[in-house]
């Protein structure tokens, strides 16, 4: 709460320049940067340099991190000084601080249009980038801290799960990106109710479940959702309007852990058709699989799955299509130095591929065209007449 | 969790064998007998307390029911197919029903609503939900499939989809116009008849109206209503159409859904049902403040009830849920609840408990602390002598009910009398007075102190007037007669305040010691001369019967509103753990995400490890790497540096002896610290940005 002195930026850089945190005594390379400003005080106690404490800003005041630097620059150093003691009157006199120091907890973060983060980048380490499965690999070697903990954790939340033993349990994963209703609504009557026939529309299909689940179950649901799917919040409709039918008949379990998204997700209507029960399961436990579909921030965007999924189509294609996609590949292949490379036009691929035999006619070529579309292996752009055709990178 | 993991599939079913559910499987095994009475008790009370609520809901809104019903049978009285040339001059009668905020508990208000409609008025009546209507088809298939029974549509059934299919009829409002036509129009009387006796009105009268709910209508998207109140108007001389729009905010809501052109369609009146807070008022003193059901709720849960409603939803469906969740709470955890039953099945269920149980009941605190205020002779009986301790337990449940039929009448006369205080002391709704004398003896709260005062300042004609009103709330409680009768005995004194008056005798005044003491404090000086003040001024005989009044109300209070909780068995009337209520319902999952990063020794429960324990922004090394992530990013701006955040996270969580094997080190501190700022992108503290390389936005702000 009383970060505030040090959160706003020309001062806090100032002191994280004249103090030599820890942290810094490691990374020379980036003196003005953030994590220097990060460890304000409880690295400033155990700190190696001492000339400059802070002793009029904690001597009373203890709970405060306020670390004004006496000896910083001299000419620099009035203004905050000078702002001292201003705020510490504010502190002891106004009970709506907490909330004042609050609000402008949120202006100094965005006032500063960049911030006084350090020009570093990661290109300076000369560690590799890590794609997912050498970071899973390294992963597994590494022991978390307080596993015992955990483990008891983990140990305590899970012995409301036993509860649910023997009956069958439906697993959601909210995070799984391209889930849909249908995938749901399938996965319950095709493999809990052994139903192998087809539905009209989902409205139908929920209406057979609802009979069904009358019929002969009573407990029966084990969903996981990850609550936070802002991806795609149209899904989210239709999902609920199942849910109300069986809502008696079955019991929702619902993982939420977005910080964020949490109460934005579900409006109070929505939240209304259930009757929740809320339970704290905090176990420590890592996100692995939730993390691990390719779009974490740090992680090399190999293209793994893309590439998986081309080799099969690839192998299912014939050997005219095979040839025509090679034959598009090696013209783009050819052409990777021109900036200007549109793609081939479909009179010059057409010619190509009867020049090798590929394909027979004008229609031909279309319909193969199109079936690379669908697999989202090559896209089509109309420039002028021609329509273009290029790999998709 | 590694089950349900792949990259290929998102849902994944284990079957079970299990079909039906076995409540004792989930119930602790131990003391079987008590927790089964436990269940039957709660069982019995919970069914009464919903019909309760239920007769309560149904007659809460009866009135302004009637008035719609009237309104929908009124709308078309005229109605008859000869009336089509004037059919362009029609309105569409419109009902806009203003609900209130409450809309978790329109579900229930509506159903009534129809249900009430289909009995009374015309069993044609369809409910649509905005959910469902996103299209004028769907609209009309929902409209249609509810009145024609969905017998002639191809809505569902699987059986009759291929009869269905070669004949499906049109889904237009024609074709119910037909089909009205034909059920209601020419059945009852040949066309002849009717055009015979064309001027009388009454078997025309009889045509049903077809009224069309919409429940939640700020939701329906304008277009699809527009075009279809457009299509009904169109077709109003054939089908006697009324609207009810279900409506949370306000009127202005319609003329915000529908442009002009649309509105003049539609002729409209207004319905407003009473707020939902009065509801809860009469549920909360219907329910709760009554000494019928033996169930009450503890003063901290009867709060958070309270605040649930008033902050979150105005919701009494919430509440009424809620409610149910207290009292299963109160008769899973408290072994000894099933005591709390009847006042009938007192003495029955009292003689039932056994040894064990007895011993459970004296290890109560309120019974404990009961018994050391009893008298040395009857001490070692009450913790010995099982007969009579179960005589003493018998009388002490008795009292309990005693106390309550006493408590909520005089409760009731204290709201009276605070209720209209300038400034509300003890607050305006009894629901307030309620929780404050749940809370500690209500006559040892300073806003108590504070209401007596103000109460001795009123004047005579308002002070009669609140007399008048506790004399009312007390006309039916027998066993408070007496007490009736002191109120309306000063009520009488103070209409004939005059002749009191007289009596007065003159030399009453005492001759008061006005000398000061020679050598005094400035404050002791100032307190004399206040008190000689006050002596002197002579009280008028209204003044003396007012401080009589208050005097008298005070000594009632004192009697009769002492606090449940420090009578004897109040563990097994009260629920009590608002912990538990909180968590549940009414549960934050922000803070215990927080919490868990800021602080992750609250959960771990460490008790070796200094480093987690630290409430605060210290970062210890032997933290969750998740955590020291966090705590880094904290002390960041809008943007983070990620080269700068991985140092400062190297720095913090390698120790100064792993010097050694550096570059293997390295690799995997790596690999930990992407790691965890996944998993904060992924809470949704991060997010990447392209403003600068290699940097990360922080999404939230101010977290501590």
């Amino acid at each position: 709460m009383f970060r505030t002195p040090k959160k706003s930026g020309k001062m806090a850089q100032l002191a994280s320049e004249t103090r030599t945190p820890k942290s810094i005594l490691k990374t020379p390379k980036s003196k003005e940067g953030t994590p220097g400003k990060c460890n304000g005080n409880s690295d400033s106690e155990e700190s190696l340099d001492t000339s400059d404490s802070d002793s009029d800003g904690s001597d009373d005041q203890p709970l405060s991190t306020l670390t004004t630097p006496k000896g910083a620059t001299p000419s620099t150093s009035t203004a905050p000084i000078a702002r001292a003691p201003r705020r510490k009157t504010e502190e002891t006199d106004m009970p709506l601080f907490l909330q004042k120091t609050s609000v402008e907890d949120y202006f100094d973060i965005h006032s500063s249009d960049v911030g006084p983060t350090s020009d570093a980048t990661l290109a300076k380490l000369d560690l590799p980038h890590l794609d997912q499965k050498s970071l899973t690999t390294l992963l597994t070697g590494v022991e978390s801290s307080h596993q015992a903990e955990c483990r008891q954790l983990y140990k305590e939340h899970s012995e409301m799960n036993t509860t649910l033993s023997g009956f069958s349990q439906l697993v959601v994963n909210g995070y799984f990106p391209s889930l849909s209703v249908k995938h749901i609504l399938n996965s319950i009557t095709e493999d809990i109710l052994d139903h192998s026939g087809s539905f009209k529309s989902p409205l139908d299909q929920v209406e057979f479940i609802k009979t069904e689940f009358e019929k002969r179950y009573d407990v029966e649901e084990r969903e996981n959702p990850e609550c936070s799917i802002p991806a795609q919040p149209g899904s989210q409709h239709p999902h609920h309007s199942l849910g109300r039918p069986y809502q008696l008949l079955t019991h929702l379990f619902l993982r939420i852990s977005h910080f964020m998204n949490t109460f934005t997700v579900w409006d109070q209507t929505k939240c209304c058709r259930f009757r929740w029960l809320w339970y704290d399961a905090t176990t420590f436990a890592p996100y692995t699989e939730e993390t691990s579909y390719e779009n974490s921030l740090l992680v090399q965007q190999t293209g793994g799955l893309a590439m998986s999924s081309l080799t099969h189509v690839m192998k299912s294609l014939t050997p005219n299509a095979k040839g025509i996609f090679l034959l598009l590949a090696k013209y783009q292949m050819e052409n990777k130095d021109n900036a200007n490379y549109i793609g081939m036009s479909l009179h010059d691929l057409y010619q190509r591929c009867r020049e090798s035999f590929l394909v027979n006619s004008d229609l031909t070529l279309q319909a193969q065209l199109t079936e690379f579309r669908d697999h989202k292996m090559i896209r089509s752009k109309k420039v002028g007449t021609e329509i273009m055709q290029q790999i998709n990178n | 969790m590694s089950t349900t993991g792949s990259v290929s599939k998102g849902c994944f079913t284990f079957k079970g064998k299990k079909r039906r559910v076995n409540v004792e499987d989930y119930l602790p095994r131990a003391q079987n007998k008590d927790i089964e009475s436990c269940q039957a008790r709660f069982h019995e009370l919970w069914e009464e307390m919903d019909t309760q609520m239920q007769i309560l809901q149904s007659d809460f809104n009866s009135s302004i029911f009637e008035e719609l019903l009237t309104y929908t049978q009124c709308a078309h009285a005229s109605f008859s197919l000869e009336t089509c040339a004037s059919a362009s001059l029609r309105e569409i009668p419109a009902a806009a029903l203003v609900t209130g905020v409450n809309t978790p508990d329109h579900g229930t208000m509506f159903g009534n609503l129809v249900s009430m409609l289909r009995d009374r008025v015309t069993p044609l009546v369809t409910i649509l939900k905005s959910k469902d209507c996103q299209s004028v088809r769907n609209i009309l298939t929902r409209t249609m499939s509810q009145l024609l029974d969905n017998t002639h549509l191809d809505y569902d059934d699987d059986e009759d989809s291929e009869a269905v299919n070669s004949r499906p009829l049109p889904l237009t409002l024609s074709t119910l116009a037909k089909w009205y036509h034909n059920k209601y129009v020419s059945k009852p009387s040949s066309p002849k008849k009717r055009k015979s006796s064309a001027g009388v009105g009454v078997e025309r009268g009889g045509l049903p109206p077809v009224v069309i709910v919409m429940e939640d209508f700020e939701n329906f998207p304008p277009r699809v209503v527009q075009d279809f109140i457009i299509i009904t108007s169109n077709y109003i001389s054939l089908l006697p159409v009324v609207f009810i729009f279900g409506i949370a905010t306000s009127v202005s809501a319609i003329h915000r859904l529908l442009p002009n052109e649309v509105s003049s369609l539609l002729c409209m009146e207004k319905f407003q049902a009473p707020p939902s807070t009065e509801y809860l008022a009469l549920a909360i003193s219907q329910m709760l403040m009554t000494s019928r059901c033996p169930f009450k709720l503890g003063k901290g849960v009867f709060q958070l009830l309270l605040d649930i409603f008033l902050y979150y939803d105005f919701s009494v469906l919430n509440f009424n849920q809620a409610l149910r969740f207290a009292m299963l709470d109160h008769y899973t955890s408290q072994p000894l609840s099933y005591l709390c039953c009847n006042h009938d099945d007192t003495e029955v269920t009292v003689n039932q408990m056994d040894g064990q149980a007895l011993d459970r009941l004296r290890q109560l605190s309120s019974f404990m602390s009961y018994v050391e205020e009893c008298s040395t002779t009857e001490q070692p009986s009450l913790l010995l002598d099982e007969k009579f301790t179960k005589r003493r337990v018998v009388q002490l449940i008795n009292e309990m009910f005693e106390y309550h039929i006493n408590f909520f009448p005089i409760l009731n006369c204290l709201h009276t009398l605070v209720s209209k205080l300038p400034g509300y002391p003890l607050g305006k709704q009894v629901r307030e007075v309620y929780s404050a004398c749940l809370e500690e003896s209500v006559w040892e709260r300073e806003d108590y102190k504070h209401a007596t005062d103000l109460l001795r300042m009123l004047a005579k004609d308002e002070l009669k007037t609140l007399v008048t009103q506790c004399v009312n709330k007390l006309a039916t409680e027998a066993q408070l007669a007496s007490v009736k009768a002191d109120l309306e005995r000063f009520g009488y004194r103070m209409d004939h305040i005059d002749e009191e008056a007289e009596e007065e005798p003159a030399g009453d005044m005492e001759m008061v010691d006005t000398s000061l003491p020679s050598r005094t404090s400035l404050h002791q000086l100032r307190q004399r001369l206040q008190d000689i003040s006050k002596k002197q001024k002579k009280q008028s005989p209204f003044e003396k019967l007012r401080e009589e009044i208050v005097d008298y109300c005070h000594a009632l209070f004192r009697k009769y509103l002492i606090a449940p909780s420090s009578l004897p068995l109040y563990e097994i009337f009260y629920y009590t753990s608002t912990r538990v209520i909180k968590q549940r319902l009414n549960a934050s999952p922000r803070s215990a995400l927080q919490k868990a990063l800021s602080n992750p020794g609250y959960y771990l429960q460490v008790t070796i490890c200094v480093c987690c324990d630290v409430e605060g922004n210290h970062i210890g090394s032997r933290m969750p790497d998740t955590c020291v992530v966090y705590k880094l990013h904290l002390e960041c701006g809008q943007l983070i540096n990620l080269y700068d955040w991985m140092q400062a996270f190297v720095t913090v969580v390698q120790q100064e002896d792993e010097n050694d094997s550096l570059k293997q080190a390295d690799h995997k501190l790596q690999a930990r610290f992407i790691q965890a700022v996944s998993q904060l992108q992924f809470l949704g503290f991060i997010k990447p940005t392209k403003r600068k390389t290699d940097h990360v936005a922080r999404l939230t702000w101010g977290g501590c």
